[in-house]
């Protein structure tokens, strides 16, 4: 008898060690965000030659943003691209770039991406951030040819393309 | 690790001692409890594991009980409830919910009784949840990714959570109508879209509100009344 109770304290005594072990186990923390928050505004740049369209590599581009404080550098001097990933300001319904194609001797040119932003919950890990619905893109004809949307949605969406640039 | 990994051996230990002690205990039926009487037994419990991980969380604080009755067949009717909080408090996002929950099922230990008064079990069982669950305003800020901040508030959100549960677990019987024992968990949340896009970190009794599935665990304390009835 003796025997059972000391085999009952033993087992109390593991038991109480297991659930400090579980309980120290499963104090929570932040997870880490493991997903990209911020949409990138896709861009390609084509030209129209002999009746079909083909990839443009720029030879040394330049983005500029100019809807913060002073002129931001997005791209510089990027050589032999056609795709750029550019973001708009949730704060504003347009945002404006720059675009230089060769920064070493072509015009500069304007383009303003006009759009709606929608509010997005990714996870208690990232938080919140927006997604953006593109409604209509001007742009200065300096350089460029023309500009074309080609997928609406703004998101966090890989291998997306949304607006064409055709030279 | 290592202090983690001898603890779960320690853990384990104590089942191999339970069996001996349960062997050592063996007495035959025919000696103990007259024929006619069918033992009764309502037993309460309380999930002391959560009162440690309240003293070590910042962000959450629940607690839960529960009470089974033995109906017959070694099955038990098992009714538990709880509630707790959590709050989210981090540089970008910042919000409190809290919830009420019950849970109903059966229990059916997996071993026969070596004695009428061999109440220790190892079992299995289901159990069917509802919680009650409230989300208050949550604040938020975003990075648009040129250095700029935007900060809204969301509304909050009331929702009722349904969710089904498998479950497995241990009683044995430490002292006279005390007993200590374990539960794990399986969890299946059935209504997710209900809890709306803001879906709260935890809910108390069911876990991160954000998976369709979770895994929990329970180590209780409990008490037993007992009684016989005579047909």
């Amino acid at each position: 008898m003796a025997k059972a109770k000391c085999h009952s304290i033993l087992a109390g005594l593991c038991w109480s060690v297991a659930a400090v072990w579980f309980a120290a186990c499963n104090t929570a923390v932040r997870n880490p965000c493991l997903e990209p928050t911020v949409p990138k505004l896709n861009v390609g740049c084509y030209q129209y030659r002999a009746g079909a369209v083909t990839d443009t590599l720029l030879p040394n581009a330049v983005f500029v943003s100019l809807d913060i404080d002073s002129a931001r550098y997005w791209y510089y001097g990027a050589d032999k691209i056609n795709k750029f990933a550019l973001v708009l300001s949730p704060r504003r319904d347009t945002a404006r770039w720059l675009l230089q194609a060769d920064s070493g001797f072509s015009q500069m040119d304007t383009i303003t991406f006009i759009y709606e932003r929608k509010l997005k919950f990714y996870s208690n890990a990232c938080g919140y951030g927006y997604d953006f619905l593109l409604s209509r893109v001007l742009s200065s004809r300096n350089n460029l040819d023309s500009v074309t949307i080609f997928t609406k949605e703004v998101s966090t969406k890989a291998g997306i393309e949304n607006v064409k640039i055709f030279f | 690790m290592s202090k983690y990994s001898f603890s779960l051996l320690l853990f384990l230990l104590s089942f191999s001692c339970i069996a001996q002690d349960q062997d050592s205990l063996a007495v035959p039926a025919k000696a103990s409890a007259p024929a006619a009487a069918h033992p009764k037994q309502l037993r309460f419990s309380f999930d002391v594991a959560r009162i440690l991980m309240n003293r070590l969380s910042e962000q959450k604080s629940s607690y839960e009980g529960g009470l089974d009755y033995y109906l017959k067949n070694e099955t038990y009717f098992t009714a538990e409830f709880g509630s707790g909080n959590s709050v989210i408090d981090y540089p970008d996002l910042k919000y409190k919910s809290n919830n009420i929950f019950v849970r109903a099922g059966i229990d059916k230990s997996l071993f026969e009784r070596r004695y009428p008064q061999d109440w220790g079990m190892g079992f299995i069982g289901f159990r069917y949840a509802v919680g009650m669950i409230n989300r208050n305003e949550a604040a938020y800020t975003t990075n648009d990714g040129l250095g700029g901040i935007t900060s809204g508030i969301t509304p909050a959100h009331r929702f009722t959570a349904h969710w089904f549960e498998l479950t497995g677990g241990m009683r044995v019987e430490l002292f006279k109508n005390t007993f200590a024992g374990w539960n794990v968990r399986f969890k299946f949340l059935l209504n997710q879209k209900a809890m709306g896009e803001l879906k709260p970190a935890y809910i108390a009794g069911y876990g991160a509100g954000e998976k369709g599935t979770a895994f929990d665990y329970n180590f209780y304390l409990a008490f037993a009344l007992r009684w016989s009835a005579k047909h």
